[in-house]
């Protein structure tokens, strides 16, 4: 087997389970992290929504994350989940 | 609503995977959560000694400290607490020396100036077994478990939500063991399902909230711990000695000064005092706060009452919510019914687990051809089983052990953990059916169980009889877990080995 099919059979059998235990506490904990700095209410409130959050959104895609179809849609989906913590930090450090 | 083969497939697999792999784990934490209910109760019924009527004005804290100073004299800038325990005259006062930097733990009678030295950690060690305490981050680990089993936990109401209103009452005992533990993992997974839901989510908030916060707090704050006091509400104040004598107020009059400071008249549950003698002597006072409030802290000056930190000035959302999720993991705002029925729903959550492993195994080996399922299968029993009877071993160890006795706490710890390996090792006992060997542990545990009870029913004064006659209602809410601890194990182990029997006899 080369090399390349090798790596694509592991990424076939790895993808979506490590996307599942990887990828989903960091969308989930970006998620919340988003909801802290974007939502317009007081700071105090939004730290607690945004932090209560994260643990039925971690729960929520583990069970749907397995449901992909390749695990290159999963962590597709996990970067998108993750985009607004980055923009937001993004825009942080630039401004 | 009906899922597609895929989801289907999907979700099947994941919830038996993840099922099977946390199974064993999430027995633990679900049957030490019943002694997590009672472990104030515990505390008390641990040690004979303390079986003394609670008073019905709470205690004073000055005439503590003259007890302690007594008993236990302290140098200049040492610290001192005192914890008050429901169901007891005792308080538990925490000695810190500055000098000889020693911390002691002593339980202190008010009234008589008796002094009872810490005995017996039964309570806790089985209270930390609830989140691993004596494993390196093992709160860390029971938040993750909790994860996984609200993963499990969803995946299987998505895979039985189409037909679970005709599964929801149909339980087929006499039916083979496939079905006999398919209906009974179903019927008690929808009984206990909104129990299961509240009791993980808030574990897992508990076990990985700090976890959270300082993401939050790295990736968006900087990690100031300033800053992350401020959105979490920790009520917190820490003072250096000035190195000068100064006079301090009385700790009776430092819990007024919180009351006042606070606004709320609730009884104080813990009073210290730091850097004692020194100008900056500070003291902090909890107050209790009933249902899902928590404790209002209150930390002052102690030589002049100036309030420096408090729970109504830093109180916020995110304390709100952790303080009701705390409230509602421990069933702490309905009594001692709730704590029974919080007891009674841990124990079906902690069967629908291990119904769930034998549904594994009937499904996919019922005649446990590989050596890996024959593994399982024995392993489930071992660590289940062994549960109980380490459990059931550490409480006769706690009443049979001299009172005397050096280190006697440890004794308790080690007969936990020997029953606990005997019994898996037990479990591998060659050429008997895995039924028999669950009966015989059970059975045994039901003994010790039992055996207990029946002890301080002969030795001691306050008993299951007697304790709520003596006003020790900690002493008997324990004695009566005891005893329908024995009657389930037994009932259970009778089942099991009588089925055994039974099937022996049509063999």
């Amino acid at each position: 087997m080369s090399r390349h099919m090798m790596a694509h059979s592991v990424l076939r059998l790895f993808g979506v389970p490590l996307a599942t235990l990887l990828g989903a506490p960091i969308a989930a904990f970006s998620i919340g992290a988003a909801l802290v700095v974007c939502l317009p209410i007081s700071e105090k409130l939004a730290f607690a929504i945004g932090t209560q959050s994260m643990i039925p959104l971690w729960v929520a895609l583990a069970c749907a994350l397995p449901m992909c179809r390749s695990g290159r849609r999963a962590w597709l989906w996990c970067v998108l989940f993750s985009l607004p913590l980055l923009v937001v930090l993004a825009l942080r450090a630039w401004l | 609503m009906k899922l597609s083969p895929r989801v289907f497939r999907i979700q099947w697999g994941m919830h038996a995977w993840v099922g099977v792999l946390a199974s064993l784990l999430g027995f633990i934490v679900f049957f030490f959560g019943v002694f997590a209910l009672f472990v104030d109760d515990m505390r008390v019924w641990q040690d004979p000694a303390l079986h003394v009527a609670e008073p019905s004005e709470p205690p004073s804290f000055n005439r503590l400290l003259e007890v302690a100073d007594e008993v236990h004299p302290l140098s200049p800038k040492s610290s001192i607490g005192f914890w008050r325990q429901e169901g007891t005259r005792y308080v538990v006062a925490f000695l810190g020396d500055a000098k000889t930097r020693t911390r002691t733990r002593l339980w202190l009678d008010p009234v008589t100036g008796n002094a009872v030295p810490e005995r017996s950690r039964l309570s806790e060690e089985l209270y930390g077994m609830h989140f691993f305490t004596r494993v390196p981050k093992g709160k860390d680990i029971a938040g993750l478990l909790a994860i996984a089993l609200m993963v499990a936990l969803v995946s299987g109401l998505l895979v039985h939500l189409r037909a679970l209103p005709k599964q929801w009452w149909r339980f087929r005992p006499r039916k083979r063991l496939r079905v006999s533990y398919s209906d009974g993992h179903k019927v008690l997974g929808v009984f206990t399902l909104p129990f299961a839901v509240a009791l993980l989510w808030s574990g897992a908030v508990l076990g990985l909230g700090s976890w959270t916060d300082k993401g939050v707090s790295s990736a968006l704050y900087s990690g100031d711990p300033r800053d992350l006091g401020e959105l979490t509400g920790g009520v917190n104040a820490r003072r250096k000695p000035l190195m000068q004598e100064a006079p301090a107020l009385t700790p009776d009059e430092l819990v007024a000064k919180a009351q006042e400071a606070e606004g709320w008249n609730g009884a104080p549950g813990y009073v210290s005092i730091r850097l004692l003698g020194d100008a900056n002597s500070y003291a902090r006072v909890d107050l209790e706060g009933g249902r899902f409030a928590g404790w209002h802290r209150v930390i002052l000056d102690s030589v002049n009452g100036e309030v420096l930190a408090s729970a109504k000035q830093s109180s916020t959302p995110s304390q709100v919510v952790d303080q009701v999720l705390y409230d509602l993991h421990f069933g702490r705002y309905g009594g001692t019914i709730l704590e029974f029925l919080y007891a009674l729903l841990s124990l079906a959550v902690a069967a629908v687990i291990i119904t769930g492993n034998l549904i594994w195994l009937e499904r996919r080996d019922p005649k446990r051809e590989r050596a890996g399922n024959r593994l399982l299968e024995r392993f489930t029993i071992g660590v289940a089983c062994g549960a109980v009877l380490g459990t059931a071993m550490s409480l006769a160890a706690n009443r049979l052990v001299p009172l005397d006795l050096a280190a006697r706490s440890g004794w308790e710890l080690r007969a936990l953990l020997w029953g606990w390996g005997l019994a898996v090792v037990f479990a591998f006992t060659p050429r008997v059916a895995p039924r028999t060997l669950a009966g015989a542990l059970l059975m045994a545990s039901s003994a010790l169980f039992g055996g207990v009870v029946a002890k301080d029913v002969i030795c001691l004064d306050a008993n299951l009889f007697t304790a709520i006659g003596l006003n020790l209602p900690a002493v008997f809410t324990v004695e009566l877990l005891l005893s329908a601890l024995a009657l389930g194990t037994g009932v259970l182990a009778w089942k099991l080995l009588r089925t055994t029997a039974d099937s022996t006899k049509e063999q």
